[in-house]
């Protein structure tokens, strides 16, 4: 694996820049440890103080993910020195981490409740104390405190979208899909949220809202594979249900050229997936003529 | 429950997938034969979703595409493998628990449901536990009834180590990209080195 400061600072930035953001990859916990240690460790020029410490505290977290809880608490030492927590929030959310790391989720709580008490608009601090139930398996606490802490924070997507997965984790469908529905409020551009939506819908059985949906997400992102996949399915669980198309309000027509418009779609994208795709294509093609 | 042959590559997927994506839930498909006694033989894995969420379109899919695979390499879905988000956890959830009985019936029972025993990724033991489906629940086997090669499991700690995860792929990454080849021919020629 080729060690690349440059790329490895651009990921660790777009980490910081929160779940909201399309172009945050995914979280690998012993990759942005490894990543960040390295650019620390290297003083190569490449990062200011400033950005010096937002590292440092990526690695805490980072290295509590990971199960590493000397690395954690030697990083998390030093910002402790630098900013002590009973004058910062961000500190003491990291104090917190560090008896979560090990378990001791009550005094965790214990320090979130002390700095909320001085700073009671902290996100990331109210977040904590939920995140901490759900690590505990606690996830009926979980929920009902996110549904209070979005009662005042409403305008929080990763607080609405941690909800619908709490709210699915116990088959909660129609709540979970309430919370998709805040979010599409608030994010109605984003097609990543209208596919989730429609995955929802389809899954206890609105499967022509569903459809309305992956449609919304291709308008909103051509070519998405998802979307062309979620038309195709809606349309044979439409046709399963109901025929004739009554008492629908997708006629006959409409089914059959959305079909063909998906199977069009996906059949011409694979086919320019290049060689290295060639089994899935043939996969593809098959998999089209079962349903035809 | 006869006894059942876990192979190296299906273990390897397994493995890797739920080390590329350690801190959400990871599930995925058992690939193999089932003989006439109902022992079965698991050659491959193909890794479904990480973040598993009980949502049914796009898992149709994968189950649909999965079986134009078998179909035209003659073996089938014999199993569903499942890796809880948390360290400790191993329960079978409710949707879990559907899945994995939906791909019994297609396969006229004796299939296999893994839960990865996450504690278990980071020692030089097997870290999966079989279940089998007994008068309509799923039961935890002995293990004794899984053989799982020795070296296989070596070669496996080995890959993890070297980050041979990256090259791993699953259906949830192919969604997002189709050049994402979810039989995962990187890590068959990992494998075969």
């Amino acid at each position: 694996m080729v060690f690349n400061a440059r790329t490895d600072l651009a990921e660790l930035r777009a980490l910081r820049g929160g779940l909201d953001s399309n172009a945050a990859p995914f979280y690998d916990p012993a990759h942005v440890l490894d990543s960040a240690l390295r650019i620390v460790k290297s003083n190569s020029g490449l990062i200011d103080e400033v950005e010096k410490w937002a590292l440092y505290e990526q690695i805490v977290v980072a290295a509590y993910d990971t199960g590493d809880v000397t690395t954690g608490n030697s990083y998390l030492d030093q910002i402790l020195a630098k900013f002590p927590p009973k004058d910062s929030s961000r500190s003491s959310r990291l104090l917190g981490l560090q008896f979560e790391s090990t378990g001791q989720f009550d005094k965790a709580v214990e320090v979130y409740e002390a700095a909320l008490a001085k700073d009671e608009s902290n996100i990331g601090l109210h977040k904590r104390i939920i995140t901490a139930l759900r690590a505990q398996g606690r996830k009926q606490e979980a929920i009902e405190g996110l549904v209070r802490y979005l009662d005042v924070f409403m305008s929080d997507i990763e607080g609405w979208l941690e909800l619908s997965s709490l709210y699915l984790g116990e088959l909660m469908y129609q709540q979970a899909a309430f919370c998709l529905e805040e979010v599409i409020l608030l994010r109605p551009s984003n097609h990543l949220y209208h596919l989730r939506y429609a995955d929802i819908l389809f899954s206890f059985g609105q499967v022509e809202l569903a459809l309305k949906h992956y449609c919304r997400a291709l308008e909103l992102c051509t070519d998405n594979v998802r979307a062309f996949y979620g038309i195709r399915t809606s349309i044979l669980a439409l046709a399963s249900k109901n025929d004739k198309g009554r008492g629908t309000q997708v006629d006959v027509e409409t089914r059959d050229s959305l079909k063909k418009l998906a199977e069009e779609q996906l059949s011409s994208l694979y086919a320019k997936a290049g060689k290295d795709a060639a089994t899935i294509n043939t996969i593809l093609k098959a998999w089209i003529q079962e349903r035809a | 429950m006869p006894s059942v042959h876990l192979g190296q590559k299906a273990y390897a997927k397994i493995v890797l997938h739920a080390a590329k994506y350690s801190v959400v839930s990871v599930a995925g498909l058992l690939l193999g034969t089932k003989d006439g006694a109902g022992h079965l033989t698991v050659d491959d894995a193909v890794p479904l979703f990480h973040n598993v969420l009980p949502l049914s379109p796009m898992l149709e899919v994968a189950l649909q595409q999965v079986d134009v695979y078998c179909k035209q390499t003659d073996c089938s879905i014999v199993g569903y493998y499942f890796a809880h988000e948390l360290l400790t956890d191993t329960s079978i959830t409710p949707f879990t628990a559907k899945v994995a009985s939906k791909i019994d019936d297609a396969l006229g029972g004796d299939s296999l449901l893994l839960v990865i025993n996450n504690k278990e990724l980071s020692s030089d033991k097997v870290a999966v536990l079989p279940y089998s489906l007994e008068s309509g629940s799923w039961k935890v086997q002995p293990s004794s009834s899984l053989d799982v090669s020795d070296i296989a499991v070596k070669k496996v700690g080995e890959l993890v180590k070297h980050k041979a995860y990256e090259k791993l792929v699953d259906f949830d990454n192919h969604l997002d990209d189709i050049k994402c080849n979810w039989l995962n021919p990187a890590v068959n020629q990992l494998l075969a080195t």
